[in-house]
């Protein structure tokens, strides 16, 4: 299950209402609003592809998102490895 | 909280940790993470999708990639990637991954062994060469090849087969680009960087969406527009796109339409003050499209035939929008123009480029910090590759010519070949080369790294020569719309398996390590190439390259002294450092931010007299007397205009979620992406006179055939063009593109055909 970090560019106006509507997208985390406009957020896939389907959803439908850029992303099969550990 | 989600929380910590760091954020003071006890061991590389060259931390755990992360020490993208990044790992592990030599049997490709594989290219190729010369054969490569692997190409081919029928897919994405630096500026490549970026007041972004093809170069100017009110983005394009999101204008002319727009441009920015007299009389030629030399007044005069209002009536975009457009360039105290495909693929993909630059030139606004024409790249080594290490049909490496004997000598010798070898005059160029192959009289052909089944405008037409001549695919992956067609497929390694350099839009090379071993049988495509001219017959030519590095210096060697030196960029520190932007002439030389002016070792070494009252001094190889040139390029419109019976322009074009032809982005399982199939995009207003609903079934057509497509109706292109994106192989609608091509660089006009649509 990839995880990925995610850097959310907003019009500056819009961030707070973009980050209130993250909150509310499952498989997403926030992790505030930084640099005046950059949300930091987690997403949590079951594959790459849904990765890029919440990616795609966060551009399409939340108002003032300019972009997401991932910054971090781990594709380690993370039930395997804690077994292991 | 059980251990996995623990393990699962450390994770997702973690990525938000180096996420923020990437901005200069610290979220979690003092924590140490799970990244930095996992074992993981991150190696410095290069995204391996387009030309802007994001630096990518890979992690490698096990002999496996398991993390990739952005190099938040890369001057380009500061740690972030686009999304693309995603996929980055899921190719190289791809089930489509070609893991042993292939040859055609009874008609179907069936395991071979190497040994097999490469004795039968050799023979092949050898009894072609030796009854037919060695024009009878050919090398297709490609900008997404390492600087390394084209170098062995070029080798093997005009330097030891001794044909110049050398090409590379560059010529169908940046040809016009080299056509249009070469003739206004004197030298290919900008003068400028990406650190104009947030220096700029102004972005003239023309025939480029920016937002989907060059997210990374989009990102840094929102990232400036955010923090500076008063930068203004100016947008060229018959197509509205997410870029638009953030446009101050607008212009929407119809495709291939323009170049009376850029024209305007350049008669309401003389005629409302903003020229740069000084530097126009002391840095600028002035030439009409016979070469003659003409006057400022002349071009003044020239430019008369261009008023706002003329050029509203050939383009479509209103005169109040064109002035507008002329006072902000001119207004602006810096401005920077970015161009891609909507300019290059063109009939007039030179004339664009060059007008484009002449803007630039008459106002002054080159050269100095925040002003630039920047051509953006669509390869990750284009300009490093096949643009620097000559992999077309008229280049030798490290910007040297085959027509220039002292050039074809120099190259001769450092190759170890008889400079007889190389033919004094240039090969094919692409759509020569691959018209050739379908006349017969090209009757082998070398592909690497590419897929021109799928990629070449009128793509049908040129399956029949890929079908009847002898066909080698080396590719990391399999099947594609060429390997179709092959004789012979060879499973070349994939990025992270090989080292090698890739040179990105700014000038900048960048270092790639290898990290893990190749897969299957997998072998570096350069060592390919190296064996089989070995096995030809040039043992003694090929004996030497042991490893990347030798080819990469011995490369470099050929660029002492040229524009674009490259002697300061060993291995030993291209490992250490986030790449070298040249001219890099020595080891302990920075890089260059700006061409052509202070802090360029070349301009700098320039007797005082040849700078005297200039703050350029254009010294390229096509410049003369230190000059730049401005073009008085007329009206021309695409090679196949709309008509009552083709009466829609069809246009394609990229999407930020598919990379080229998909052999590398299309490894996720179809049923899930995003986008998971092709379509075509129609104007409201045309789908209600057509009786088109949004996901309807409809055809396209065009003069070479027809295909199938659902409609998107939407309000992005303007009424009467439609737009198709180009990636689907079971819907490769370059099929239905025209391969009119640009006289001077040789370039498809991929960006307009006449078409017509009609619901299924």
């Amino acid at each position: 299950m990839p995880i990925a970090g995610v850097l959310i560019l907003t019009q500056p106006e819009l961030s707070d209402n973009a980050l209130v509507k993250l909150n509310k997208m499952n498989k997403v985390t926030t992790y505030g609003i930084h640099k005046e406009n950059y949300i930091i957020a987690v997403l949590e896939g079951n594959s790459i592809s849904e990765l890029e389907t919440i990616t795609n959803s966060i551009t399409s439908k939340i108002p003032g998102v300019i972009g997401v850029y991932p910054s971090y992303v781990n594709y380690e099969e993370i039930e395997t490895q804690e077994s292991t550990e | 909280m059980n251990k996995k989600q623990t393990r699962r929380e450390f994770i997702k910590v973690t990525a938000a940790a180096s996420t923020a760091a990437g901005i200069g954020v610290t979220l979690f003071p003092g924590m140490t993470f799970a990244d930095q006890k996992s074992g993981t061991n991150w190696h410095k590389s290069v995204c391996r999708y387009c030309g802007v060259g994001c630096g990518v931390m890979i992690g490698e755990k096990g002999g496996k990639i398991v993390k990739v992360k952005g190099d938040a020490q890369n001057t380009i993208n500061k740690g972030h990637l686009c999304v693309k990044a995603f996929y980055l790992p899921k190719a190289v592990n791809a089930k489509t991954r070609l893991h042993h030599p292939m040859i055609r049997k009874n008609g179907k490709l069936v395991k071979a062994s190497w040994d097999e594989a490469m004795k039968l290219v050799a023979t092949k190729f050898n009894d072609i060469r030796k009854n037919h010369g060695g024009n009878a054969l050919a090398f297709y490569g490609s900008g997404q090849a390492e600087t390394e692997e084209t170098y062995m190409a070029n080798k093997l081919f005009k330097g030891c087969i001794g044909t110049n029928n050398v090409e590379g897919n560059p010529r169908l994405c940046m040809a016009s680009a080299v056509g249009g630096y070469l003739t206004s500026l004197g030298a290919d490549e900008p003068a400028g960087t990406y650190e104009d970026i947030e220096k700029t007041e102004l972005f003239f972004l023309a025939g480029s969406n920016t937002a989907e093809a060059h997210p990374i170069v989009f990102e840094r100017i929102m990232r400036h527009k955010a923090m500076n009110p008063n930068v203004k983005i100016i947008i060229l394009d018959p197509r509205k796109t997410p870029t638009d999101q953030v446009a101050d204008l607008h212009l929407f002319p119809k495709p291939g339409y323009d170049l009376a727009v850029f024209n305007a441009m350049a008669h309401i920015l003389i005629k409302e003050g903003f020229a740069d007299d000084a530097f126009i009389k002391n840095h600028l030629f002035f030439k009409d499209n016979k070469k003659n030399k003409h006057s400022f007044e002349e071009y003044k005069k020239f430019l008369e035939d261009y008023t706002p209002e003329i050029a509203e009536e050939i383009s479509g975009v209103p005169a109040k929008d064109i002035v507008k457009a002329a006072r902000m360039f001119g207004k602006a105290k810096t401005a920077m123009s970015m161009w891609t495909m909507g300019l290059n693929q063109r009939k007039r993909g030179v004339w664009a480029n060059n007008l484009v630059h002449n803007l630039h030139l008459i106002t002054g606004k080159i050269g100095v910090p925040g002003s630039d024409s920047f051509s953006l790249t669509g390869q990750p080594n284009a300009c490093g590759g096949v643009r620097e290490g000559g992999g077309l049909c008229h280049l030798l490496p490290g910007h040297h010519l085959v027509v220039k004997e002292a050039h074809r000598e120099k190259v001769a010798k450092v190759w170890g070949v008889p400079a007889s070898n190389i033919q004094p005059k240039p090969g094919k160029h692409t759509i020569a080369m691959f018209s050739a192959l379908n006349a017969g009289e090209i009757k082998g052909m070398y592909i690497m790294c590419t897929n021109p089944a799928q990629s070449l405008p009128n793509a049908k037409k040129y399956w029949k020569g890929l079908k009847e001549q002898f066909i080698v695919v080396a590719e990391s992956f399999f099947p594609t719309m060429t390997t179709e067609y092959a004789d012979v497929v060879l499973p070349a390694s994939f990025w992270t398996e090989k080292e090698g350099v890739y040179g990105c839009t700014e000038r900048r090379s960048q270092y790639m390590p290898q990290i893990t071993d190749p897969q299957g049988e997998a072998k570096w495509d350069a060592f390919i190439l190296r064996d089989l001219g070995k096995e030809m017959g040039f043992e003694r030519e090929f004996a030497k390259y042991e490893t990347a590095e030798i080819m990469w210096d011995e490369y470099r060697g050929l660029t002492k002294g040229k524009d674009m030196n490259l002697m300061g960029a060993s291995y030993n520190r291209l490992k250490k450092v986030r790449g070298l932007v040249w001219p890099v002439p020595t080891e302990n030389h920075p890089g260059t931010y700006k061409r052509f002016t202070d802090g360029d070792p070349i301009y700098d070494a320039l007797p005082a007299e040849k700078k005297k009252g200039r703050r350029m001094y254009f010294y390229g190889p096509k410049a003369k007397d230190g000059r730049a040139t401005v073009w008085m390029r007329p009206h021309d419109g695409p090679g196949e205009p709309t008509s009552a019976e083709y009466p829609f322009a069809l246009t394609t074009g990229r999407i930020l979620e598919q990379w080229h032809t998909m052999t590398m982005t299309g490894t996720s399982p179809q049923l899930n992406r995003s986008v998971p199939h092709a379509y075509v995009e129609i104007n409201p207003a045309d789908a209600r006179s057509k009786g088109i609903t949004n996901k309807d079934q409809v055809i396209i057509e065009t003069r070479r055939g027809e295909m199938q497509f659902e409609a998107r109706v939407i309000d992005r292109p303007i009424p009467g063009t439609i737009f198709v994106p180009w990636h689907w192989p079971d819907k490769p609608i370059n099929v239905l593109c025209s391969d009119i091509f640009d006289p001077g660089s040789k370039e498809p006009e991929y960006k307009v055909a006449a078409a017509r649509i009609r619901k299924v």
